[in-house]
């Protein structure tokens, strides 16, 4: 399905909650405010590495005007968070590991008096040696970041003989791939207000992409109930990732505790970037080898990730990324080791595409430089290695069947950018040369396996009459409202004014697990696969019991239940559906609970559900600057049927968009240890100039027959695969293979002596050479 | 809290003078005061406790106008005119396209809205600058006693400590340089497509009698980053009274990498910003000169 343009055989519905983003009338939470509020600010440390001796908040206290100073001491539970491992202390006790770690927070009756309440804070610290690259925290002489060392997580995976197997190959490729420390730059900033009801019971007004994880984890580090803390967590000004941990939580729930007021809080944007995720920096070393025949024989593939100074989500990401270092290729002999590093820079975690797009960048890298290696067309070479439908999963775990890389791979070359011809240099601008490159990927939906992974939904007829569904997902503006309007619409065949959605609020939705890792359109649409019968069944039961209307004739429609038209009769309207709420006594309703189809072999992280995505990019390269400006992108993603066309589109420009940042100028800068890029200043995220007019979206919406496990989730899959793409159309364009993102225009640069052919005759004879 | 923060608002040049003598480093003149604050979140400037406004002065609210007598004439343009206004000038536009499109080249709409040519010209390394340095354009200044004129190149020479108040600034429209093609340009490379800091920014204007294929009347400039702006009188000497040929390419570009020296910084070596302002300056003349390339 071609994406871009409407058709009246899908619902092209605009977003429910569009028009009021766009125009600014909807509020975020970060809007919101209460009566009495109280300012939550925090004290950071401001140094990267450093034994902290002592804090001394009296003068701070003494200040008019602020309510509530605390430190370590005075939080009642766990002084930790974390989704994965809670080892971030939420106020720093001994050691600071990094520039944004916390030392106290305020909260005081104007940010002024917070602000200068944080100058009055004295602590005393001792600098210790700044461990600001993997390399250095991982030698033997290092200071050790945890009590159990500098490596948050290891990973390996093996098969075969790889020395054996490289003795044997025909060529051989070995690359050093690296990858920037990318922002999320989500709109809003993190932010919140958190409100003390009675009995010693919170409200949290903040943005997460899991509510009751932030339940669970404030209820630890709060030492109350998880029941006692409501968390409401939608609408969300982006995140991307970036709020999958928590963030302002720790400090507005202690300071409206201990304070009995509300706090409101709101990262700046500076503050935002020194303490909040980003995508961890990888270097990927890979080695890998062909026969005569260009089959993939051998692959060892080291990954070093600077997980910074906190373990967050940097396991699983390291686990993502070992899978993902295989990818779609059959390869009888790996051997895969990675290490996720503690380091004391900026803390990094989860980030759309979770690890896959930094070793897709050097996975897919490895397969041009081998094409180019044994002269064969680089389409060609993956085609000879892709999976087909039966072959086991990156991790020889079983998966379901998947063919979707070659369906990819064979789809692009349909794409209007496949089928563009080249031109030569102009002769007005000689200095603009061209090039066009490719790539494919496999990218994993759901946790993995060993890791939770539980969903679930609510559906009811509530009082005003309403189909209403709640589910414990969050809208961070990836459109799953919209989505979910589609869904029921299409279940249900009524109207948007009989439904309700409920999602983002503890008090009023079922656990649903996180909205993250491309899984939460796959749930909701099984959420509602699951209740839709035993849903309808209750409701007919109940008509027929009030009207005796046979059931089976029954059906919901517009307004209410109708029942089905006989031969050369309209259908007959029953009655509404707040005729029938009325008449019960209590709402009917449905809810499941499952988990997500995970592999039956005990192989952590790996997956069993899988989106593929093949894109093609066009690239100018500027012989005077060695800027690059992309010029077209096409992708086709195959990722079961398409719920939302409008939503599906967004997901591939947007995430594409992400992933051009990502390669051509993205970069948080750290210098020992502190950020240089502290602000949209300095730190880059493309503007509509920087990206294509547009990009074709092709959809391949076939899956194998037995598959039942509806669509897949594409919030990540448009990110990921570009990167190599880029790379490798700037290879064509310039001769220049680019191993480090972002891709810097002074390497591009030094490729030439002189800016253009100046030479006439030499201008001549390169137009004719294309 | 007590603050002694103030902002201040003189209606006249001399109380504004004598305010900001009085007020000395405790002071600091704000217009649109984009890039002040900027400097104030980033932490790189200390906010001044009295600003001082200069919204009720009218000689630097003066609009943009043409004056003087024919072959004499100047742009004249009020150090408070946002960039914006200027983008839009008619006059401005007629008579010093470079200037309008050195504008469209800084930050945003939002910032231009509010942003001022005399700021960015305070800034020391705004973007016009390069393109005021070849328009050879004067800056008048009230220091006090009387209102004087500096051209912005010897000004630049000598911006360490300002003390007079910028009032506007002028641009010569004479034609003295006769009838002959009359180029200009101005070429900005940031980091990315737009509403980007500059790493290097080049701008030119000159004559070229095409018949003949010789340059003549060319001032060169460049900036970028945190460099101020300079001309480049060692390459404009390798280009005037010379024909249009690859060789003078690449005496330019040769020329360039001696004549200027910008700095390192976070996002482009001293190295890489030297070759590019050689190649924008390159690129350019090829525009020029090398016009009957359209036969090749």
């Amino acid at each position: 399905m071609h994406l871009n343009e409407q058709t009246n055989s899908r619902p092209w519905r605009i977003r429910p909650d569009g028009q009021a983003k766009v125009t600014g009338e909807l509020r975020y939470l970060t809007d919101m405010t209460s009566p009495g509020k109280l300012i939550g600010r925090v004290l950071r440390s401001g140094v990267p590495h450093a034994r902290l001796l002592s804090v001394d908040t009296s003068k701070a206290k003494e200040l008019p005007g602020v309510v509530s100073v605390l430190t370590s001491k005075d939080v009642p539970g766990l002084n930790g968070f974390g989704i994965a491992e809670p080892n971030q202390p939420v106020f720093c006790e001994d050691l600071i590991r990094y520039e944004g770690d916390a030392i106290a927070a305020v909260a005081a009756e104007t940010n002024e008096i917070a602000e200068r309440a944080l100058e009055l804070i004295e602590f005393e610290y001792e600098e210790l040696p700044v461990l600001d690259t993997p390399e250095k925290a991982l030698s033997s002489d290092a200071p050790l970041l945890h009590a159990e060392g500098n490596i948050l997580h290891e990973t390996s995976y093996s098969k075969g003989d790889v020395q054996k197997a490289f003795n044997l190959c025909h060529a051989i490729v070995e690359e050093t791939y690296e990858t920037p420390r990318q922002m999320h730059a989500f709109m809003e900033t993190e932010g919140g207000i958190f409100v003390p009801e009675k009995h010693g019971k919170l409200t949290v007004y903040s943005p997460t992409q899991h509510g009751y994880k932030d339940q669970m984890q404030l209820a630890r580090i709060l030492g109350i109930p998880a029941d006692d803390i409501r968390v409401v967590s939608s609408p969300i000004g982006g995140s991307f990732g970036g709020k999958d941990e928590l963030n302002v939580q720790p400090f507005g729930a202690l300071l409206a505790l201990s304070s009995g007021k509300p706090v409101k809080m709101h990262y700046s944007r500076k503050e935002s970037v020194i303490a909040g995720l980003k995508r961890h920096p990888m270097k990927v070393r890979m080695k890998s080898g062909v026969n005569q025949k260009g089959k993939l024989i051998a692959h060892q593939v080291e990954i070093i990730s600077d997980t910074g100074a906190y373990a967050t989500l940097g396991g699983p990401v390291l686990n993502f990324a070992t899978e993902h270092a295989i990818g779609c290729y059959i390869i009888p002999h790996i051997e895969l080791k990675g290490k996720a590093v503690y380091t004391n820079n900026g803390i990094s975690g989860e980030f759309r595409g979770f690890g896959g797009n930094q070793v897709i960048f050097a996975l897919e890298g490895q397969m041009d430089r081998l094409a180019e290696k044994i002269n064969v067309d680089p389409w060609e070479l993956r085609s000879r290695n892709l999976r087909t439908l039966h072959d086991l999963g990156p991790l020889g775990q079983r998966v379901l069947p998947n063919d979707g890389p070659s369906q990819v791979w064979e789809a692009i070359q349909e794409t209007p950018l496949y089928k563009k011809t080249e031109h030569p240099p102009s002769v007005d601008e000689p200095w603009i040369v061209t090039g066009k490159g490719m790539s494919l990927a496999m990218h994993g939906s759901g946790l993995g396996y060993g890791i939770p992974d539980p969903a679930g939904g609510q559906i009811r007829l509530n009082e005003q009459g309403k189909i209403e569904v709640a589910f414990g997902h969050e809208e961070f503006g990836q459109g799953l409202l919209g989505t979910l309007e589609i869904m029921l619409l299409d279940h249900f065949n009524c109207d948007v004014e009989d439904l309700e959605i409920i999602i983002g609020d503890t008090a009023l939705v079922p656990p649903s697990g996180s909205s993250t890792a491309s899984r939460t359109t796959n749930m909701v649409w099984r959420a509602l696969q699951n209740m839709k019968r035993p849903f309808l069944d209750k409701l007919f039961f109940k008509v027929n019991e009030l009207t005796g209307e046979p059931v089976e004739q029954l059906q919901t429609g517009k307004n209410g239940i109708w029942k089905e038209a006989k031969q050369g009769e309209g259908r007959e309207f029953v009655l509404t559906f707040q005729e029938l709420a009325a008449s019960c006594t209590e709402p009917l309703k449905c809810s499941t609970e499952f988990d997500f189809p995970v592999t039956p072999d005990p192989v952590i992280g790996g997956h069993y559900l899988y989106g593929s995505t093949s894109v093609i990019a066009e690239v100018e390269v500027n012989m005077l600057t060695g800027m690059i400006r992309v010029t077209g992108i096409d992708h086709v993603v195959a990722a079961g049927e398409v719920v939302n066309p409008l939503g599906y589109l967004g997901q591939i420009e947007g995430g594409s968009i992400m992933a051009l940042g990502f390669t051509i100028i993205e970069d948080a800068l750290m210098e020992n240890g502190n950020y240089v890029t502290k602000n949209f200043d300095t730190y880059l995220v493309p503007t509509i100039a920087d990206v294509p007019e547009i990009q074709h979206v092709e959809a391949v919406e076939e899956l194998p027959e037995g598959d039942v496990h509806g669509p897949r989730g594409v919030g990540e899959i448009g990110s990921v695969a570009l990167a190599p793409a880029i790379v490798s159309a700037i290879k064509q364009a310039t001769g220049k293979w680019v191993t480090k993102l972002p891709v810097n225009p002074e390497t591009i640069l030094n490729v030439w002596d002189e800016p253009f052919p100046m030479d006439k005759e030499e201008r001549k004879k390169g137009r004719e050479r294309v | 809290m007590i603050t002694n923060e103030k902002v201040w608002r003189p209606d006249n040049l001399h109380d504004a003078w004598i305010l900001s003598s009085k007020l000395s480093d405790q002071c600091c003149f704000v217009s649109g005061g984009t890039w002040l604050r900027t400097q104030w979140e980033a932490g790189t400037k200390e906010m001044a406790p009295h600003l001082i406004s200069l919204d009720k002065v009218p000689e630097v609210k003066e609009d943009i106008s043409l004056k003087g007598q024919l072959g004499q004439e100047e742009v004249v343009i009020g150090a408070s005119t946002t960039l914006a206004e200027m983008i839009t000038n008619p006059t401005l536009n007629e008579k010093a396209p470079v200037l309008v499109k050195a504008c469209k080249n800084i930050a945003g709409p939002s910032i231009r809205n509010q942003g001022t040519i005399g700021g960015n010209i305070l800034s020391c390394v705004g973007d016009a600058i390069p393109a005021l340095i070849v328009l050879n354009a004067k800056l008048m200044w009230f220091n006090g006693d009387e209102l004087v004129y500096q051209s912005i190149e010897e000004w630049l020479l000598n911006q360490d400590e300002v003390r007079d108040i910028l009032v506007s600034i002028h641009i010569p429209t004479d034609k003295s340089k006769g009838e002959h093609y009359e180029f200009a340009f101005y070429t900005k490379v940031g980091r990315r497509e737009s509403f980007i800091p500059s790493l290097v920014t080049v701008a030119g204007t000159g004559c070229y009698r095409k018949g003949e294929g010789i340059f003549s009347h060319v001032s060169l400039s460049v900036g970028g980053g945190n460099v101020v702006p300079i001309r480049l009188p060692n390459t404009e000497v390798k280009i005037i009274n010379n024909e249009y040929s690859s060789e003078l390419l690449y005496n330019v570009l040769r020329q360039v990498q001696q004549d200027y020296k910008p700095i390192d910084d976070a996002f482009g070596s001293a190295a890489y910003k030297r070759k590019v302002a050689g190649n924008l300056i390159v690129s350019e003349l090829y525009r020029i000169g090398g016009s009957n390339h359209a036969l090749e």
